[in-house]
């Protein structure tokens, strides 16, 4: 299930954090761009392992049965 | 896991201003290009202006409250605050505000998301709100 956490501190001097879990494939990086763009300044981006899978379509089952 | 971002926060909605104003017991008052404080600067070689600003935030009904001015950032790209929390009338506001306005500023956070997680929910993502015991707020959307 995908999911966004958003963790913003107390402190001042530490960065808002996003965590973008369950969503493969560069994708996922459109689903927090205007967010971080309207945050203020990203100080890091880093793509982890999921990033690199292929992106899977949601209805791929249904169409498969359809065949 | 698919990726993580740190964002250094910086205010550029004034929409999200005024929710997070509301949310603190505070006063967004826009268009006021002056805003309330000591009135003394106590750095002669400063020379930046002080008591100006494009907006200013206030405590409702109190007009004796110190006011945080929201001014043009100096970076160039939305406002900075100028605040006083000396004295009395600093210190009620900063009970609002937060030291260095750290309050001000996550619940200005925290209302940024909200604003921009409203396409997500009109397509069915859940949002979820809580507080941690560091005092960090932690907003969750899942779909």
């Amino acid at each position: 299930m995908p999911t966004i956490t958003i963790t913003i501190p107390r402190d001042r001097s530490q960065g808002t954090r996003i965590a973008v879990d369950g969503v493969a494939g560069p994708g996922c990086q459109a689903l927090t761009a205007r967010l971080q763009e309207q945050l203020g300044r990203t100080l890091q981006d880093e793509p982890t392992q999921e990033f690199a899978q292929q992106p899977q379509r949601l209805d791929q089952t249904l169409d498969n049965q359809g065949d | 896991m698919s990726h993580i971002a740190i964002v250094k926060v910086e205010i550029r909605s004034l929409q999200a201003l005024q929710a997070a104003c509301e949310r603190l017991g505070l006063e967004l008052r826009l268009g006021q290009t002056s805003h309330r404080w000591f009135g003394q600067r106590t750095d002669s070689t400063r020379q930046e202006p002080l008591g100006r600003c494009a907006h200013a935030i206030g405590i409702p009904d109190d007009e004796q409250a110190y006011e945080i001015g929201v001014v043009p950032s100096p970076a160039g790209d939305g406002y900075a605050l100028a605040y006083d929390f000396w004295g009395p009338q600093g210190r009620k506001l900063e009970a609002l505000a937060g030291p260095d306005c750290a309050v001000l500023t996550q619940e200005y956070g925290a209302a940024v998301a909200e604003l921009q997680a409203q396409e997500l929910l009109a397509q069915g993502w859940q949002l979820a709100r809580t507080r941690q015991p560091n005092g960090d707020i932690v907003l969750e959307l899942s779909a």
